[in-house]
């Protein structure tokens, strides 16, 4: 599985790699930003996207609305300590396919991104 | 008028030049280039460009001819002989290097090393062969042969080899001889006299032997078996196999041994170290910081101080002094691993402390209803961590778990004393402390019985209570007597 990991912080961007790790990540890409990753997505091509919501220069969100909106499928999970219903609402809107809300355990992580990874092979096969 | 008869043509005997000859009085007129080349040629001369040349001049040089006129127009072209085949040492394998002149720089006279360690696949140089030189020619066209070069008088024994580039390439690790003209590797080192500054220190990956002794601040370090023939002083001994000595060692409180496997030695005398196999003493150890990984076997010396580690049997004539000197044994426990179970014990010790501090901090957190996102981030972190260290925690417990497991097994409490234990000598077995307040004379045999309760046996061969000849209490566990790096098991 290829991940792209995107969050202006190093240490949480370690953490979710070290989580990645534990369930058979085969190639992991980082960025600190939206706007990086959205220059670096398509040559990286990943089977899942990890995204935090706010991040300096572009964040999260301006980032799957761009993403969505040409026309790209893979998976994203927005991990963000926006836990409001409200902004869980806009981020599934805008195409987010599940959400991992701040703090969350390495299990927790780890069960959030199997079940996506489920749901897209599921809707795939369809 | 000019007569073909009256020009001659000289050759050297040896063929290397020849020289042309017009008496005086000669027609210069009719002494043509085209005549003389005749001349030459009928006299055997080879003509070539040179020679054409050189008649031309001698022509236009004759003049009026009042005088005889001679000039050499040829020369031999001289062989160039071969260059003798070669080696050329790749920076620091030369087997004989010169000596280097004292100098005012300052050196560590005790590193100085007098001999060349090659390790496999190291290129020692380049063997360049002998050329054949190139042929010359006398001055009439016949060959003159070049000396060929002498081959290298080097011969290469089977441990090195020579690639098409005549790069000598050593085929094991040794040291470098060149003896006789014979260059080989050898997998043991022999040093004929002293480890000392004659020698420098040694570090040597196969078997050392010296054949004196080694002088005190220096260091020997064998991968294989290091023999000694004479004293091993205040020295630093490590050594990958056994230590055979054939004399003592008087290491003065400061000389060590780290040796893997067994050690054989006349005396050990204030040495500290490990050994991962068993110690065999031919007279006495005195006051020595010891651990032994196996048997201890003294059968006709004595334990005068100090403190011994043996994971095995002890056999030795008597232990301790007449003047009470202390001397502590370590008995009943594995104490090459006790510096392993000391270091993850410690470890779970420290992981435990981090796992309560990062639940503190959660705590605090979490004590805030309204937690902002760095604070959730925080938490994020603490829960990483804690998961990362609960895996680490049960690695360790696994591992200690198999360290006293592997302590269960191999401990063993088998002691033979044939003559006497001394007042003043003291047993750490376990978690018991035996002391002797008064001599117990020999022959003992100190053992556990079937529910692992301290005993003796005397001459009579009944097991009796070993609290009956010495006094038995609980106390702690005597620490390692070794340095705590020993790492043989």
């Amino acid at each position: 599985m290829r991940v792209f990991v995107v969050d202006d912080s190093k240490t949480m961007r370690n953490i979710v790699k070290g989580v990645l790790g534990t369930i058979g990540a085969t190639a992991i890409e980082e960025a600190g930003d939206g706007q990086d990753a959205l220059s670096r997505v398509d040559a990286f091509n990943p089977d899942l996207i990890l995204m935090d919501w706010n991040m300096p220069v572009m964040d999260g969100m301006t980032f799957v609305k761009n993403y969505r909106g040409a026309k790209k499928t893979t998976p994203i999970i927005m991990v963000t300590t926006e836990a409001e219903k409200s902004r869980v609402m806009e981020a599934i809107q805008a195409g987010v396919n599940n959400y991992a809300v701040k703090p969350f355990t390495p299990e927790s992580l780890s069960k959030i991104i199997e079940t996506t990874m489920a749901k897209a092979a599921t809707k795939k096969a369809a | 008028m000019a007569s073909e008869q009256e020009i001659g043509v000289k050759i050297a005997a040896d063929g290397s030049q020849a020289t042309l000859v017009a008496p005086p009085g000669l027609d210069g007129a009719l002494l043509t280039r085209e005549m003389l080349l005749f001349q030459v040629k009928a006299a055997g001369i080879l003509i070539v460009q040179e020679v054409e040349r050189n008649v031309s001049a001698f022509a236009a040089a004759y003049g009026s001819g009042a005088v005889e006129h001679s000039h050499i127009i040829a020369r031999s072209v001289p062989a160039v002989p071969g260059v003798d085949g070669r080696v050329e040492w790749n920076k620091g394998f030369d087997p004989c290097p010169e000596q280097v002149p004292a100098s005012a720089v300052r050196t560590d006279h005790y590193q100085g090393q007098r001999y060349v360690p090659v390790k496999t696949g190291d290129i020692i140089g380049i063997a360049h062969r002998p050329t054949n030189g190139t042929d010359g020619r006398d001055v009439r066209g016949g060959v003159i042969k070049a000396r060929p070069g002498k081959p290298v008088a080097i011969t290469f024994r089977p441990m090195l080899t020579i690639d098409s580039g005549g790069r000598i390439i050593g085929q094991a690790d040794g040291v470098l001889v060149l003896n006789n003209n014979e260059l080989s590797v050898t997998q043991s080192l022999d040093v004929p006299g002293n480890v000392d500054f004659s020698t420098g220190n040694i570090d040597f990956p196969g078997t050392v032997t010296v054949a004196g002794g080694v002088g005190s601040g220096f260091k020997v370090t064998a991968g294989g078996d290091f023999h000694v023939g004479g004293l091993i002083e205040v020295a630093d001994i490590r050594c990958g196999g056994d230590l055979i000595a054939r004399g003592g060692m008087a290491g003065n409180g400061r000389g060590t041994i780290k040796v893997e496997r067994n050690v054989q030695i006349v005396y050990l005398e204030r040495v500290v170290g490990a050994l991962g196999g068993d110690l065999i003493v031919e007279r006495e150890i005195a006051d020595c910081k010891l651990v032994v990984g196996r048997d201890l076997r003294c059968p006709e010396g004595t334990i005068v101080g100090g403190h011994i580690a043996v994971t095995g049997s002890l056999v030795v004539k008597a232990i301790g002094s007449e003047s009470y000197t202390r001397t502590a044994i370590t008995l009943g426990d594995v104490p090459m691993l006790q510096g392993a179970r000391v270091t993850v014990a410690k470890t779970i010790q420290q992981i435990g402390a981090t796992l309560r501090q990062h639940a503190e901090q959660a705590r605090l957190i979490k004590l805030n209803p309204r937690p902002s996102p760095a604070d959730k981030e925080k938490l994020t972190e603490i829960s990483y961590e804690t998961s990362q260290q609960n895996h680490e925690l049960a690695k360790l417990a696994t591992q200690l778990s198999e360290i006293e497991t592997a302590v269960r097994t191999h401990r063993k409490l088998d002691v033979h004393v044939a003559r006497m234990i001394h007042p003043g000598v003291k047993f750490h077995i376990g978690e018991w402390v035996v002391v002797f307040k008064t001599a117990a004379k020999g022959p003992l045999w100190i053992c556990w019985d079937g529910q692992h309760h301290l005993m003796y046996k005397a001459d009579s061969g009944i097991a009796r209570p070993l609290s009956e000849i010495a006094q038995v209490g609980r106390g702690h566990s005597a620490p390692a007597a070794g340095p705590a790096t020993a790492t043989a098991a």
